[in-house]
């Protein structure tokens, strides 16, 4: 962005040297199998191949992922046991440069994917193929909701939970396959209700490039 | 017809119905973003000095001082190939010697103040001789009207890829031509914002 020149020259002014980097990112910090495993999936030509950077939104409450019972050959995907019994799972919906072709009658919001989260991993099934992820550290240093959430009431016993987390792609498959080494950066509210319960709210920018 | 609990609705409410009324070149009169959604937007393309722009109404602003540059902002849909798909529905106007920034879309104009961010410090080669920078920003809503009205004193959170095409100090065209690609995540305010604690 471009007038972040002038931040810059703000704090620059207000310290004399270099500006403080006190909120920057730097803190923030089997492909057939995978076709295969969702019953209906389409195949990955028959799919778009996504954007880079594409983005999608986590939303729904989640439901536990019993042990044994996580989808169909583990989505593809050697670097997690989705049937482990540790994961959790909510919907996917397309934002942005992902097709949602099935939904191509119905732009209005029907989910494209399943979202698994547990044991410090992500994985995306999604149509075409399928991602692995796991959280990067956050350094030493880093502001409150850098890899972790900050709380807010909601005014009716539950809490939003805000924070931004950055991971990379472990592993991707089908169509996905070039964002593996990738990264994913993470704009979340995930509200949690006065049941217990969490209702996800997450955007995920998902780039085959590193970010900081 | 839009549903009031699509969770995508963002793309389409937000900015896709701005980019129809953009494209019949009338202001919203009927629809606006729902309550408590964010909207996604993308602000692409090369940066340039502002030669001749509208009055946005914005007290204190003149975009014309000299101090200004420009660039496109488009649409975030949910389709690859949709006909609102990337296509251009606005201007983003940039101050090189504060920290503002407006926002001129179909239906209302939104003025907003760099709180938090800095220029990555170690950009990457983008393979054509220039360099990226890739960081993230926080801003806050000064002012939104329009359909906008109700994301005044809320957020913006940006996911930015800047392409500073021949290597040159980024910030202002001035040090060298620059490829603005940046997502920009808008919440409203009154205590929902999507992130960020700068607020």
């Amino acid at each position: 962005m471009i007038t972040k020149q002038a931040l810059i020259n703000q704090t620059e002014s207000a310290n004399g040297h270099q500006p403080i980097h006190a909120h920057r990112r730097t803190f923030i910090g089997g492909a057939l199998g995978a076709l295969l495993a969702s019953p209906g999936r389409m195949l990955a030509e028959d799919t778009d191949a996504p954007s880079n950077p594409f983005i999608v939104l986590l939303k729904g409450v989640y439901q536990p992922v019993p042990a044994g019972q996580g989808p169909a050959s583990n989505l593809g995907l050697t670097t997690v046991n989705l049937s482990s019994g540790s994961f959790s799972k909510t919907q996917i919906y397309a934002v942005f440069g992902i097709s949602d072709s099935n939904n191509d009658d119905n732009h209005e919001g029907k989910a494209i994917g399943t979202f698994y989260v547990g044991a410090g991993h992500r994985a995306y099934d999604l149509p075409g193929g399928a991602i692995a992820m796991r959280f990067l550290p956050a350094p030493a240093g880093a502001p409150p909701g850098f890899n972790g959430f900050v709380p807010f009431p909601d005014g009716t016993g539950g809490t939003f939970l805000e924070g931004t987390f950055e991971l990379t792609i472990l592993e991707a498959t089908g169509i996905y396959q070039a964002f593996a080494g990738g990264h994913n950066h993470m704009v979340d509210r995930l509200h949690q209700l006065a049941n217990g319960s969490r209702d996800e709210f997450c955007f995920c920018n998902i780039s085959q490039y590193q970010f900081p | 017809m839009l549903k009031t609990q699509n969770p995508i609705r963002l793309a389409w409410f937000g900015v896709a119905l701005a980019a129809v009324l953009a494209t019949s070149g009338q202001a919203m009169a009927q629809g606006k973003p729902a309550p408590n959604d964010p909207i996604v937007l993308l602000l692409k393309g090369n940066w340039v000095p502002v030669v001749s722009a509208p009055n946005l109404g914005l007290l204190g602003v003149n975009l014309n001082d000299g101090t200004w540059i420009v660039n496109d902002i488009h649409s975030v849909s949910s389709r690859p190939g949709s006909s609102t798909q990337n296509t251009i529905i606005g201007k983003v106007y940039a101050q090189v010697t504060s920290a503002l920034i407006a926002y001129d879309l179909p239906g209302g104009v939104m003025l907003m103040q760099f709180t938090a961010g800095a220029w990555d410090m170690n950009p990457v080669p983008d393979g054509h001789g220039g360099l990226y920078y890739q960081e993230t920003w926080d801003l806050t809503i000064l002012v939104a009207n329009g359909v906008y009205s109700e994301y005044q004193g809320g957020h913006n959170h940006m996911v930015d890829r800047y392409d500073s095409l021949a290597g040159g100090t980024p910030g202002n065209p001035a040090n060298g031509p620059a490829y603005e690609s940046c997502y920009c995540i808008l919440s409203i305010g009154g205590g929902l914002p999507l992130w960020w604690t700068s607020n």
